[in-house]
């Protein structure tokens, strides 16, 4: 085992796919192990890792997400909130976070998130005088609600991982999500007072109403997907196909700005997006069931319930952990790498593996924020054109708050669990 | 070999381009049938999970010849070119053997005669249909691959850095 972590981490710094390092270290662990026999079952392995109706929810709802972009969706939301929060000092660092918070409802995933807002809102609050790299932080930030509130790549993907229902995982997203948008919207009304951002004339609310109605089309997904799960009448993965639908209908039927020819590029992005996760997924496969042969799991938990067995203590070292190596590593392939590895013990600490889920979650998310590597960071900074160190130097206030909000949906399990329980009843 | 590659993701775009709205079509008309005509659809659930397992494997290859496989790239970027192109070359080296050799371990797999007797649990379809997409797009990664070490190779003879 140690000299698969070795292989492991020479392999990842000479910059191979993740995914294919996960590959790689499976093989030679079996090979290692003296199960070579073993081989020839990998790519049966490979095959069926990915033969689950959960995963075929990935797909779907990136589908759905991006036809809703090229629809218009993300320009509606925008003009939406302007007129609703648009007035109040700080008006765009609010549109932002609130927008974000309505896409989180229908797209599940930071980095889709910020790529699309970077090109717009980054541009949009310098010309009205903010510093750019606030604009990119900002857009980073709030792109951190995409998989926490949902739908949610990674809910989905722990969900598979650790047998735990998608819809509960949803379910219990919702109240993190809306704790995680208030705690920026505080944090900016701070900055905005502290640093006298500009403000503009209040909207008249005939003009509001207006940009309602424009928005509500796209509200149904959401509404379809809370609805479903609630009543039971479609599964996450059901609800991801009728969002699809919904967004065909919406962009080519209300907004129109979309064209047929549009479809075949989308598809082909919806293709490469869904197989770099599900790539991790199937190789990460092989090389969880290597490490079964060599007993790992096991190993590692009867070492974690040896250094506490406080439940409490153990949530504070998993978020530290996570946080760290949220900094240093891509967060979906964490999450498929070591949730098969913590779920197994959380029944002797009495924690519910949905509460587990959504703080690892949330974890990692707060990864992509942070250097060195941070997907968000990158995105905002490469689209955003601001410099990686004047990024960092803003980032932090936000970092902060959402540690602060981590923390209490750590401490606060009711956060997360009281939804899926009154649904359950 | 580039030449190839580019053909095969031709190939890759036109398959996945048929495959996605094949796996969206057959999950509506799938719920459809359940929820509204209260008859359900024997062949509309495996229709739409193998659609998305081809697409995912064949996505995967499209993934290597895009180069948007999400890789750690901190550690090389710190060095300098001469060695940051050395270690990337190792590193497009042991991806193309890794995914030539998981391609004959699947060529292995699939020609077994086991394969063959394996069905669909409701449409009865036999299996290697199924299976077919892992070692098709293990092939066109590995060439994908390959067409990247080589280029690479170019690139750095030349004195410039890989992307």
């Amino acid at each position: 085992m140690t000299l698969t972590m070795i292989i492991f981490a020479i392999l990842l710094m000479v910059r191979i796919p993740i995914a294919i390092v996960l590959g790689i270290s499976g093989i030679v662990l079996l090979v290692v192990s003296g199960n070579s026999g073993m081989l020839i079952n990998s790519p049966q392995r490979l095959f069926s890792s990915l033969e689950s109706y959960s995963l075929l929810a990935i797909p779907l709802f990136m589908l759905a997400g991006e036809i809703m972009n090229k629809g218009g969706i993300t320009s509606r939301l925008i003009t939406f909130t302007q007129k609703f929060v648009g007035h109040f000092r700080g008006g765009l660092a609010y549109v932002n976070i609130v927008t974000n918070t309505f896409l989180a409802s229908i797209i599940g995933s930071a980095a889709a998130q910020i790529a699309m807002m970077s090109k717009i809102m980054i541009p949009a609050m310098e010309k009205e005088g903010y510093k750019r790299e606030f604009g990119a932080v900002t857009t980073a930030a709030a792109g951190m609600l995409g998989p926490i509130i949902p739908p949610s790549m990674l809910f989905i993907i722990y969900g598979a991982a650790a047998s735990v229902s998608i819809g509960d995982m949803f379910l219990a997203g919702i109240l993190p999500g809306i704790l995680l948008s208030l705690a920026f919207i505080l944090l900016v009304a701070y900055i905005g007072y502290k640093d006298q951002f500009p403000s503009k004339p209040k909207v008249a609310w005939s003009e509001r109403v207006k940009s309602f109605f424009t928005i509500i089309p796209a509200l149904l997904v959401p509404g379809i997907l809370i609805w479903g799960i609630v009543t039971g009448v479609f599964t996450p993965t059901e609800s991801a196909g009728i969002a699809c639908l919904i967004a065909l209908i919406v962009s080519f039927i209300f907004y129109r700005d979309i064209k047929v020819n549009d479809l075949p590029g989308i598809f082909i992005n919806t293709a490469i997006s869904t197989a770099i996760v599900t790539l991790l997924i199937a190789m990460a496969n092989i090389f969880g069931w290597a490490m079964t042969f060599e007993r790992v799991p096991q190993t590692i938990a009867e070492w974690m319930t040896t250094v506490t067995s406080n439940p409490i203590i153990f949530l504070i070292l998993v978020n530290v952990l996570f946080l760290i190596l949220g900094m240093l590593v891509e967060g979906i392939a964490l999450i498929i790498i070591l949730t098969p590895i913590f779920v197994p013990i959380l029944p002797a600490y009495g924690i519910d593996p949905v509460h587990f889920g959504v703080l690892i979650c949330m974890n990692v998310t707060i990864g992509i924020l942070t250097p060195p590597v941070g997907s968000g960071l990158f995105l905002a900074t490469s689209l955003g054109k601001v410099s990686i160190e004047a990024f960092v130097k803003e980032v932090w206030p936000f970092v902060v708050v959402a540690i602060i909000v981590l923390l209490l949906v750590t401490f606060i399990p009711q956060l997360t669990l009281w939804i899926p329980s009154i649904v359950a009843n | 070999m580039r030449a190839v590659s580019n053909g095969i993701f031709k190939i890759e775009k036109i398959l996945v381009i048929i495959a996605i709205p094949i796996m969206l079509i057959a999950m509506v008309f799938d719920i459809f049938y359940r929820y509204f005509l209260n008859s359900p659809l024997i062949w509309g659930q495996e229709l739409t999970l193998y659609t998305f397992v081809w697409t995912s494997f064949l996505g995967a290859s499209m993934s290597i010849k895009t180069k948007e496989a999400v890789a750690v790239t901190i550690f090389v970027d710190k060095l300098n070119i001469k060695l940051k192109n050395l270690l990337i070359l190792i590193g497009l080296f042991i991806s193309a053997v890794f995914a030539v050799s998981i391609l004959y371990l699947s060529i292995n797999w699939i020609t077994n005669p086991n394969i063959l007797m394996q069905k669909s649990v409701t449409t009865q379809i036999p299996m290697i249909f199924m299976y077919f997409c892992i070692p098709l797009s293990l092939l066109f990664m590995s060439i994908h691959f390959i067409n990247w070490f080589i280029e690479s190779l170019r690139v750095s003879r030349e004195g410039k850095v890989i992307e």
